[in-house]
């Protein structure tokens, strides 16, 4: 396609229309395409940047930032980057102006430069220049430690050289001793943005093999060349990593996290886990230092902790008790917002799952965790009862199986987790007891009719093809709790126009029961009658009312 | 994959049209780099499934976000599997959260099957949809695409792919969450700091201070120049709230989107998607202010990122403790009252450089704490020990210390019972019978208490009666008994109050339910509206029975359907001392390197859902532990 000529420039009102259009569709997307050229597009955006009394510039860094992936073609790549990066320079270069080349606009417009480049310059070897001399220019902007004014863009620009560290990962490699020295020097808030960078470049060193020394500085830091073995994709494999390097460097990046914000936390965490597992580090010692943030109420550090749990399982040994309850406590929190108490009653399940268990050890704490925390609450919005009354239902299954565990021992054993149960559906369903008298489309109908569902199908295993674990079910105590239980309803006549009536009702979920268990009504006639009959205690105003 | 990357975010007014999108090309490169290496590799997969590579287009998005909406019910959706719930979809799962954390299916008329977007966070925020679209890895949107086709309903426990255990593995989810709350909180302007409170004293402010008894200090904008903010006011407003029908449907007023704040919020929190900082007084503080030469870091101290400005000036420490009560009073000899403490410290450190502060908290037992969580800057002290100590490194402006969960150490404020007995049916006789304050001391002081009872689906036409103290109003559907009012506090005494009455109401007529009644697949043509009073023993059951059937259902956010009872729902504030027996004695309070700085505690109690319920009526309740 041949370039065309280039257009009128675009007053700012044109610009918001092209931005919506962009943002809207592919059908109003190409009313502009088909009249400019995306180098066109361009060119008029980054005058209309670098230009004094533009009033939307944000927003047409924005623009390029999102859509150059899909504006460019592969011959137009290295074009648009030069001009990008000449923009980039002017901006950052020009004179602090607090109206046209604000230090916002000087930021956002290193970040959507970077991205750009990250997107659209897939291939190194072809935007090799353009790569350089971007990282140029931000190694220059924070190559200035704890100077005052200009702390932020510092931030930023250590920000854009993490992502290309992540895009092209060890660009930074040769350049890293050099990295940790302005890490060590950054003292103001700024510090954070150093320790993730540096602390990336080490965990791609770590985790692809490189061989470069961390405290050797002979590599100047500026003019940069990417590194050889990241263009060609040559090894530079070794046999070892330096781990003594790599260990005091280690200790250093374990000092700082006190200086982070949760959302750094989080990343930083995530980077230096794979590097501690590499480096053989002692669980302990990450267990030690970080296991406390399970107590802070910013959900990301209590996820952090479950993120080192679930790594390195074997060091928190021990200690699975106090974190399941910390979880549940999580979930007991009114002040906050609901997704995070529901959030932290499934953490506390996927945990369950990872806990090893041990001679049924695992169940009786679940079990005594349950007695004492799972029950709902009468102000619990009914989303949290109705996950801990799955609780409630999970803490029923482990019941039964250290009962079934302890059959030797005796009836009276036995007879003990059987009251257990009983109790345990009976006490969870009455904070939703409304739906005895509530219409049947009631909330509280419908987490009882759950619940209850759960109790009876809970020991299944969820995988489809199995059914063993099925047959298990149909001979577990829970099953035969539930009969015992629901024979207490049992007073009243079961017409088949109320099991229709209930079928109309829960027509779903009965259905669904049929097919989860697996069994047909032939096949387990017995069963299901038992089913029918406890489940006519959810409808009682069914009941109440005669077709 | 570990950490949280933002793929995309979009923000959706009450007329499901999206308002502000981002997408983040940087994570997005991610995502195909992923899914690339997915797809080549699925031919091994049983799933049989492809990923979807691209991101949705605004209108894409909306097509996708009102089909859903239309299939679901409702905004949020089902929550829970129900008999409209189709296979494939988030209620299906069966799990409440997937009210929270959603699925879209983009060009959904293409029947292509690997159109699902996942995981979105949804965020319902004044009249504006929040989604925000985390980086997962194909595995993870495969093993949901899973979970929403299983034959089985609800959450699988241990096993691998449920949804517990990819919420457990994807702190992105989380991370997206905390994006999506803070991005709410920005639209719609609600970033007040938590209040610390100053007790009336010579150091600080003067006479117009007494007067009003606090001054708020909010903002770190103000760190030269405090600003009075206004007086925490004795507002009963969420009254009539609590019994009001509660839908997801949004709401009109609110204020126009402030982009250019959003823009500011998302370029500093998350340039390129991966969220830094999610503080917004800290992002504005340093838009507004900037840096300049002459703000030196410390010399030996690295300033952490979540502080950063330092305090400059005369120094002190301002604690409040602030405490909200939850309390079902029954007043029946077989369900125990409960009444529970929401309690949080407030602090503001005005103190130069990057000092640690400690204190002991001591009878945390005897207050019976149950619950403690801490800010991040503080260093968490060993749990379930009676005597603790809390040291932390306080980032500047107010912010919350700690959280706790208590029980009321003094016994209720205000207790006694609320009878409410329909002698026809649009005619009933009430009989209040409360104490308030009983055993309470001076310091303690109840600025205010106001009792509602609201009628959210009946009129009131009339109202007859006179209370022992206090003054009487009513509107449409509430009437309000204000016992103490502002100005004449209640200190050191206990008082008792009573009011009989009676109520009259405009006829019951039946109420054609919203559409969400369709939830539990109710039938309309269903017989449940018959009209036979014979078989009634008496007024109430017939009443209760009759206005029962058209009750919509309540919302899984809410704890059940408010509507279905008669309550009396009591606001007041307490001020003097804790509740729960939480306190920080000024004097043990110590600030390493030493320095001399006045400490200040203060300590405020307001209610929070504090029902009584009506004796005579249904009323829900829980079951205790009884271990």
């Amino acid at each position: 396609m041949t370039e065309k000529p280039p257009l009128k420039y675009l007053s700012p009102q044109d610009w918001e229309l092209l931005i919506e259009d962009f943002q809207y569709d592919v059908v109003r997307r190409e009313k502009w395409t088909s009249h400019y050229s995306p180098l066109s597009i361009l060119d008029l955006a980054l005058s209309s940047i670098l230009r004094k009394d533009f009033p939307l510039k944000l927003s047409l860094i924005s623009f390029l930032e999102e859509f150059s992936d899909s504006l460019f073609r592969n011959f137009e790549v290295q074009l648009a980057l030069d001009r990008l990066i000449d923009a980039v320079r002017s901006v950052v270069q020009a004179p602090h102006d607090a109206v046209s080349f604000s230090s916002a606009l000087k930021e956002r417009m290193v970040v959507a430069v970077t991205s750009i480049l990250i997107c659209i310059g897939n291939d190194v070897e072809v935007c090799l220049g353009q790569l350089e001399s971007l990282v140029e220019l931000l190694l220059t902007i924070v190559n200035r430690p704890s100077h005052g004014a200009d702390r932020q863009m510092r931030a930023v620009a250590c920000e854009c050289l993490r992502e290309l560290e992540r895009a092209f990962p060890c660009l930074l490699a040769e350049i890293a001793g050099h990295i940790w020295g302005l890490c060590q020097s950054e003292r103001t808030h700024a510090s954070q943005s150093y320790i993730l960078l540096f602390t990336l470049v080490i965990h791609n060193i770590v985790t692809r093999k490189v061989n470069v020394s961390i405290l050797n500085t002979s590599v100047p830091l500026v003019p940069f060349n990417v590194p050889q073995f990241v263009v060609g994709g040559s090894s530079r494999e070794v046999s070892g990593l330096n781990f003594k390097e790599l260990r005091r460097v280690m200790a250093f990046l374990l000092e700082s996290p006190q200086i982070l914000t949760p959302s750094a936390m989080m990343e930083f965490m995530s980077l230096v886990m794979p590097v501690a597992l590499v480096l053989e580090l002692q669980a302990s010692m990450l267990k030690v230092q970080f296991s406390g943030l399970l107590y802070s109420y910013d959900p990301m550090l209590c996820h952090v902790v479950l993120m080192i749990y679930s790594r390195f399982v074997d060091a928190f040994d021990g200690q699975e008790a106090s974190i399941a309850r910390r979880l549940v406590l999580i979930s007991r929190e009114a002040q906050l917002p609901l997704v995070f108490r529901l959030l932290a009653l499934h953490w506390l399940l996927g945990f369950i799952g990872l806990v090893p268990d041990s001679g049924g050890r695992k169940k009786q704490s679940i079990v005594e965790i349950g007695l004492g925390f799972f029950y709902p609450s009468v102000f619990d919005p009914l989303a949290l009862k109705s996950l801990k009354l799955d609780l409630l239902a999970f803490c029923a299954i482990c019941l039964n199986t250290l009962s079934a565990d302890n059959m030797g021992g005796g009836s009276s054993e036995v007879a003990g987790p059987r009251v257990s149960v009983v109790k345990l559906f009976e006490d969870g369903l009455v904070s939703v007891s409304a739906f005895k008298w509530l219409p049947p489309w009631s909330t509280e109908t419908a987490v009882a009719f759950r619940t209850f569902h759960k109790f009876l199908i809970g020991a299944r295993s969820h995988s489809d093809t199995d059914s063993s674990t099925n047959r298990t079910l149909m001979e577990s105590t829970i099953f035969h709790t539930l009969e015992v239980l629901s024979g207490s309803f049992l007073f009243l006549p079961l017409e088949t126009c109320l099991i229709t009536n209930f079928i109309n009702h829960f027509g779903g979920l009965s259905t669904l029961t049929l097919v989860t268990t697996g069994t047909t009504m032939d096949e387990k006639s017995a069963e299901w009658m038992v089913l029918f009959k406890a489940s006519i205690i959810m409808p009682l105003k069914v009941l109440a009312n005669p077709v | 994959m570990a950490g949280c990357s933002i793929r995309a975010l979009w923000i959706l007014n009450n007329f499901d049209s999206v308002v502000f999108s981002r997408r983040f090309p940087v994570v997005e490169r991610q995502w195909r780099t992923a899914c690339k290496a997915e797809n080549e590799n699925s031919s091994n997969d049983n799933l049989n499934y492809t990923v979807y590579p691209l991101l949705p287009t605004d209108s894409e998005l909306a097509a996708a976000f009102v089909e859903r909406k239309k299939r679901e019910g409702s905004a949020r959706g089902f929550g829970i599997r129900v008999t409209q719930s189709a296979e494939g979809s988030d209620s299906w799962v069966d799990d409440p959260i997937t009210r929270h954390i959603i699925s879209l299916f983009i060009n959904k008329d293409e029947e292509r099957e690997n159109n699902m977007l996942w995981p979105l966070i949804l965020h319902m925020k004044g009249h504006y949809c929040i989604l925000v679209l985390p980086l997962v890895e194909p595995q993870h949107l495969k093993a949901y695409a899973g979970v929403c086709r299983r034959s089985d309903c609800g959450n699988a426990i241990g096993v691998p792919g449920s949804l517990s255990s990819l919420l457990f593995d994807l702190p992105s989810i989380t991370g997206a969450c905390m994006v999506a709350h803070a991005i709410g909180d920005v639209i719609t302007g609600d970033v007040v700091e938590p209040e610390v409170v100053v007790s009336a004293s010579p150091s600080v402010g003067g006479l117009l201070d007494s007067l009003t008894g606090s001054i708020g200090i909010s903002g770190i904008s103000t760190r030269t120049k405090p600003v009075a903010a206004p007086v925490a006011a004795s507002t009963t407003s969420s009254t009539a709230v609590i019994g009001a029908v509660t839908s997801d449907a949004p709401k009109f007023g609110s204020r126009p989107l402030d982009k250019d704040a959003l823009r500011t919020f998302i370029n500093s929190s998350m340039p390129f998607g991966t969220p830094l900082d999610l503080s917004y007084s800290n992002i504005f503080a340093i838009k507004v202010n900037g840096f300049s030469s002459s703000d030196l870091p410390l010399p030996d101290l690295k300033q952490p990122a979540w502080k950063p400005y330092l305090y400059k000036g005369k120094q002190r420490m301002l604690f409040t403790i602030h405490e909200t009560v939850h309390a079902a009073m029954y007043d029946r000899d077989e369900i125990p009252d409960s009444i529970s403490i929401s309690g949080q410290v407030n602090c503001r450190a005005e103190l130069e450089g990057l000092p640690d502060v400690s204190f002991p908290l001591t009878g945390l037992n005897k207050a019976g704490i149950e619950v403690l969580s801490f800010h991040p800057c503080a260093q968490v002290p060993e749990q379930g020990v009676d005597k603790q100590a809390v040291m932390f490194s306080p980032p500047l402006g107010n912010f919350v210390l700690m959280h706790y969960q208590a029980f009321c150490g003094l016994g209720p404020p205000v207790k006694g019972f609320y009878q409410l007995s329909m002698v026809s049916e649009d005619e009933g006789a009430f009989l209040f019978k409360l104490c308030l304050m009983e055993g309470y001391k001076a310091p303690l002081t109840m600025e205010f208490c106001t009792v509602t009872m609201p009628f959210p689906r009946r009129r009131v036409v009339s109202f007859d009666g006179t209370p022992s103290i206090g003054t009487v109003s009513t509107t449409e559907h509430l009437v309000e008994w204000k016992i103490i009012t502002g100005g004449r506090g209640l200190t050191g005494r206990s008082i008792e109050a009573t009011f009989p009455g009676t109520i009259k109401f405009a006829p019951w007529q039946i109420q054609r339910l919203p559409s969400s009644r369709s939830f539990l697949g109710a039938d309309e043509d269903s017989d449940f509206e018959t009209d036979s009073t014979n078989n009634m023993v008496n007024v109430e059951e017939f009443l209760m029975e009759k206005m029962s059937k058209d009750l919509p259902p309540a919302d899984l956010e809410e704890p059940f359907c408010w509507q279905a009872y008669n309550y009396a729902k009591v606001t007041f504030k307490i001020v003097g001392a804790s509740l729960s027996g939480m306190s920080i004695d000024p004097k043990s309070v110590s600030i390493y390197p030493a320095v001399k700085a006045p400490v200040e505690f203060s300590s405020q109690v307001t209610s929070g859902d504090y029902i009584l319920w009506n004796t005579l009526g249904k009323c829900p309740f829980a079951a205790t532990v009884k271990v």
